[in-house]
């Protein structure tokens, strides 16, 4: 006990004791440097390995399957000389000390299969060797590793060739790859180039130079961006805003946000050894002012390293969406969706020759990016194993590990770049080649397998253009002639966001909000059928339902399942209180009572704590547009005329889509402000105003006469408040017989959800993300409402005066904004007041949807 | 139904593909013989990593011709490249003889394989302008194929990959020594 106690008293001084040496050879950022080379007689070869050699691989990296220079060194680097490519491979921790490039969990390894036994006889190997005495000695701080920390390692490697004319076989054919834990590993990337060109220029050694960059690279302490990353809830937020001017103010360094948001008092000017910091905009910046250099050149140590304070996806990529990634998630996701096959459980090669491997790799790794949902960790969901690159040399343990998944819920998505990976039929269920873009369906290939056509391949298709044609429709399409041609809408909302060159983070905001609308869609459902049909978890019905593996987890937590409840039918009841003008007065009671109990539920959450209000932010800021929920899992949405909802939608909250404007931007407005002020607008004499106006009093009467629906207050600065949508809300309360106890009791009931409406709006306000929100995005009406609450009042039973419609309030863009990306509908905004009249028009018309938008 | 529609159009319009796997020891001029046959210009100046796939038309015959890499630890992965072969060539660097024998063990480790039972086999006996290179027959005698090839159409012909000399004669015989 003694030992322990003095053990342990030692390892805590150490912690808090920490010299320079001791945080780089603990802590370090990047994790393993290696370098390889093309052997002319061998072939790939790791020829150094920086501090030691991983744990799991053996150390001469001799056998196939496990070579992992052939990772490093993709297939055609030699034909262009000069040129540069990149490579990511993961490697998994399967075990103490353990890694494989499969993600075979450890009591997998523990059963004595192939795979893992060629691990274990490796680590055993390892063990006995003299090299690998600190794994021997079994101390994980020796590898800079926790054993808690199972993150995967990331690969990210570079390679080139290089003419040489001392070269037996005329070129020199590098590549180093770091290791890595951190996610944003292309952070690294200008490093990497700059390392690669100098250890090329020397046609042997350079291993000095290696080691002088990794220890570079780990001299810097990045606690400060691993904690602002580390805020799970606070990223999801940051990245939904989908607002640049939002997001820069909130991250000003010389504003007092930024402090509160990362919640530290002051900004840090330097790490923990002394390196510069600096924060700029979106980004924060490390410099190397402390690591001298003895082999490097110094140019290395002035440029610094950027890191996004704000990670968008999980695993950061540099190439556009839209370009490659969702031109085929549309096909793909129809091909699933028209076969009727697993969203669940698939395997998908990912062909390219002609890109580099880089676009390959981030091509594969944006495709998992889109499927953040299928957390390998979370043992009941769908499990995902992404091979960023794979070569052929490691076919046979892929196989082998494939056959050992047992999860019936697992999907893989390989890169690749070698055309032979198409008759390996058995690791795949969908083969795409990105270079011709044309996907294959195992399961629809005809009878005569592949392997027997003499052909070979498809690469070996005729060129004419008719034949072509019919080739293509021999592999796959034909077959989906007799299909139904549903377009889901995923696809559809994939193929809009192609056509109108969105940017990444509009693409994943949009797919949040269709996450949204699509669970909400399941959950309507699921409340109408009896509790003993669950038969899946809420993500596994997604997927089964949708035949759609685009999904944000976040909001199948239970927390923000819960807020988008509780959203949600808060719109519904206003939705009723609108619709519904001949209810009785007790359902409107109910329904008010339903409100109150909503935004009751939301104030308790989000006075929790931080991580709860942004889990709420995060939830809000992704509200999607309502519309269309009852019918996402039946709709074809190829007929569906998503534009014309949009218009109708925005036709009825006042805002005209311009012709140059696309769904998306219908898609991606905000839904949240409107529907957390609409409270404050309900009458509360609303009983006593309607009995006075007789009980059949239609839905047009009561709108054309709107300010009977607001308390005046004398006070005319508020008139013009009576512009904004929600005042149709309190017109649909029409009373049956009056009854005084009720109308109080309702009265009392409004000014209650006013309260905690506007201690909700308070609260969201308190928070620097929300205040920012908020001060962004709410219309200066609802501003002046909220004001209205707060301010001492003149008559503290009436919340907005207006007795005189046509009064007009000036709103201009510095009072009415939205989203910087969909800047040019704050044109639009100067309309809003012109739109109630048309608001008017229509109420007197009647609505055209069966359940009408406030938005 | 891939492979009945191709049939079909080499019905229709009267040509032929098939699929010839180039394999042999690294350094045996493999890659300089697929671009000599390919663009007709010697483009050789580093080993090839993985391998190189070119389409050559020679007559109304498309040759589908794969090149891997022949580096010791790439020779393992020559298998996953085997199904639906026509053709085998086999390159050997006469003038090598230091590793005929190696040449050889390659040889007969890839012929003795169940999927390549049906293929022919051409070697082309490459480097033949090198000052001390062994002849088409002399490599054809070292190789012993007289004597295990009973049940396989096989043939040596001396090649140089610089000039083109025995390349097209290569495909030649391939062309007319596989079904129509």
């Amino acid at each position: 006990m003694l030992i322990h106690s003095q053990s342990m008293k030692s390892g805590l001084s150490a912690h808090l004791l920490q010299s320079y040496d001791e945080h780089t050879s603990h802590h370090h950022n990047v994790q393993y440097i290696i370098a390889s080379e093309f052997d002319n007689k061998l072939g790939p070869v790791v020829k150094f390995q920086y501090p030691k050699s991983i744990p799991g691989f053996k150390t001469n990296f001799n056998s196939i399957g496990t070579n992992l220079a052939s990772l490093m060194i993709p297939n055609s680097i030699e034909s262009k000389p000069g040129d540069t490519d990149f490579t990511v491979f993961i490697l998994y921790k399967t075990r103490k000390h353990a890694y494989s490039i499969y993600p075979i969990e450890s009591q997998e390894v523990s059963e004595g299969n192939s795979w893992s036994s060629t691990i274990i006889e490796e680590r055993e190997q390892e063990l006995s060797g003299d090299d690998d005495d600190a794994v021997a000695a079994g101390s994980d701080e020796d590898f800079g590793l926790s054993t808690s920390d199972d993150s995967p390692l990331f690969f990210f490697n570079i390679a080139s060739s290089v003419r040489d004319t001392t070269n037996k076989r005329g070129a020199r054919i590098k590549s180093i790859g770091m290791g890595t834990k951190m996610s944003n590993f292309l952070i690294l990337k200008p490093i990497l180039v700059m390392l690669l060109h100098e250890y090329l220029r020397l046609p042997n050694g350079g291993t000095s130079m290696l080691v002088e960059c990794f220890n570079m690279i780990n001299s810097l302490d990045l606690s400060t961006v691993r904690h602002i990353h580390g805020d799970q809830c606070l990223q999801a937020v940051l990245s939904s805003i989908g607002d640049e001017d939002a997001v820069k103010t909130l991250l000003d360094p010389s504003s007092e946000s930024l402090r509160k948001i990362i919640g530290l008092n002051i900004l840090p000017e330097s790490d923990q050894f002394g390196n510069k910091i600096r924060f700029k905009s979106k980004n924060i910046e490390y410099q190397f002012n402390i690591f001298q250099t003895s082999d490097l050149p110094n140019y290395f140590t002035k440029i610094p390293l950027q890191i996004d304070l704000i990670t968008y996806d999980p695993i950061p990529v540099e190439i556009r969406y839209n370009d490659l990634v969702l031109k085929f998630v549309a096909r793909f996701l129809q091909k699933m969706y028209r076969c009727k096959q697993s969203s669940m459980s698939w395997r998908l090669v990912v062909n390219c020759c002609k890109l580099p491997k880089d676009t390959l790799c981030q091509f594969v790794i944006a495709l998992s990016n889109l499927m953040r949902g299928f957390d390998r960790r979370d043992r009941k969901g769908p499990q995902l194993f992404v091979f960023p690159y794979m070569d052929i040399s490691f076919i046979d343990s892929l196989r082998a590990a494939m056959k050992r998944v047992k999860s019936s819920h697992s999907t893989s998505i390989i890169g690749v770049s070698n055309p032979i990976f198409e008759i390996q039929e058995d690791i795949w269920d969908y083969y795409y080649d990105l270079d011709e873009d044309r996907l294959v369906n195992k399961h629809l290939l005809g009878s005569e397998p592949l392997t027997k056509n003499p052909a070979g391949f498809r690469k070996s298709r005729p060129k004419s253009l008719k034949v072509q044609k019919l080739w293509t429709r021999d592999f796959g399409d034909s077959h989906e002639s007799h299909a139904e041609h549903n377009i889901q809408m995923t696809s559809r909302l994939s193929l809009e966001l192609v056509k109108y060159q969105h940017d990444n983070e509009t693409i994943i905001n949009v797919f949040k909000r269709k996450t949204i609308l699509q669970i909400l869609s399941l959950l309507k459902r699921a409340a109408q059928r009896p509790s003993q049909h669950y038969e899946y978890s809420l993500k596994e019905e997604y997927l089964v339902a949708y035949h759609d593996f685009v999904l944000f987890p976040e909001f199948f937590e239970p927390n923000s399942l819960n807020m988008i409840k509780l959203l949600f039918d808060l719109e519904q009841c206003l939705a009723f209180l609108l619709t519904n003008e001949h209810s009785k007065l007790e359902n409107i009671q109910n329904t008010l009572n339903q409100i109150l109990s909503s935004i009751m539920e939301m104030y308790r959450y989000v006075t929790c704590n931080v991580a709860s209000m942004n889990t709420f932010l995060n939830v809000c800021l992704n509200y999607p547009p309502t519309q269309l929920v009852d019918i996402m899992t039946q709709a074809d949405f190829s007929e569906l005329d998503l534009k014309l909802c949009a218009e109708r939608a925005q036709t009825l909250s006042g805002l005209s889509i311009e012709k140059s404007q696309d769904l998306v931007l219908w898609f991606t407005r905000d839904y949240f402000t409107n529907l957390l002020y609409c409270p404050l607008f309900l009458n509360d004499r609303i009983a006593e105003d309607h009995f006075s106006r007789g009980y059949d009093v239609p839905l047009s009467s009561a709108l054309s006469d709107s300010n009977s629906f607001f308390s005046g207050t004398g006070d005319t600065r508020y008139d013009t408040v009576a512009t904004g949508d929600p005042t149709m809300l309190v017109s649909s309360l029409n009373i049956g017989a009056f009854d005084d106890s009720l109308a109080a009791d309702i009265s009392k009931l409004v000014n209650q959800i006013k309260e905690h409406c506007i201690a909700l709006i308070r609260a969201i306000e308190s928070n620097s993300v929300g205040s920012q929100l908020l001060e962004k995005r709410v219309n200066l009406a609802f501003k002046l409402v909220t004001r209205h609450f707060t301010e001492p009042k003149h008559d503290q039973a009436t919340c907005v005066p207006s007795h005189r419609r046509d009064a007009q309030f000036p709103i201009n863009e510095n009072n009415f904004e939205i989203s910087p990306n969909r800047r040019e509908l704050l044109n639009n905004l100067n309309t809003l007041a012109e739109a109630q009249g048309k608001l008017a028009l229509r109420g007197s018309t009647g609505t055209e949807f069966s359940r009408p938008t406030f938005f | 139904m891939g492979g009945s529609i191709s049939k079909a159009m080499g019905k229709m319009f009267g040509y032929r593909e098939m699929k010839i796997l180039m394999l042999g020891l690294d350094n045996a001029g493999k890659t300089t013989i697929l671009y000599k046959l390919k663009l007709n210009k010697i483009k050789t100046t580093a080993p090839t990593v993985g391998f190189n796939v070119e389409t050559v038309s020679y007559r109304n015959v498309k040759f589908n011709m794969w090149d891997v890499g022949g580096q010791d630890r790439l020779r393992p992965l020559w298998r996953h490249y085997f199904p639906a072969t026509t053709a085998l060539i086999f390159v050997i660097d006469s003038q090598d003889t230091g590793r005929l024998n190696e040449a050889k063990e390659e040889l007969y480790s890839i012929i003795g394989e169940k999927e390549m039972e049906e293929v022919v086999l051409l070697v082309l006996a490459n480097k033949q302008d090198l000052k001390g290179s062994l002849t088409p027959q002399e490599i054809s005698d070292f190789l012993q194929l007289k004597d295990h090839l009973d049940n396989q159409l096989w043939c040596v012909i001396g090649s140089n990959a610089l000039t083109g000399q025995g390349l097209v004669e290569g495909l030649s015989w391939i062309t007319n020594n596989t079904h129509k």
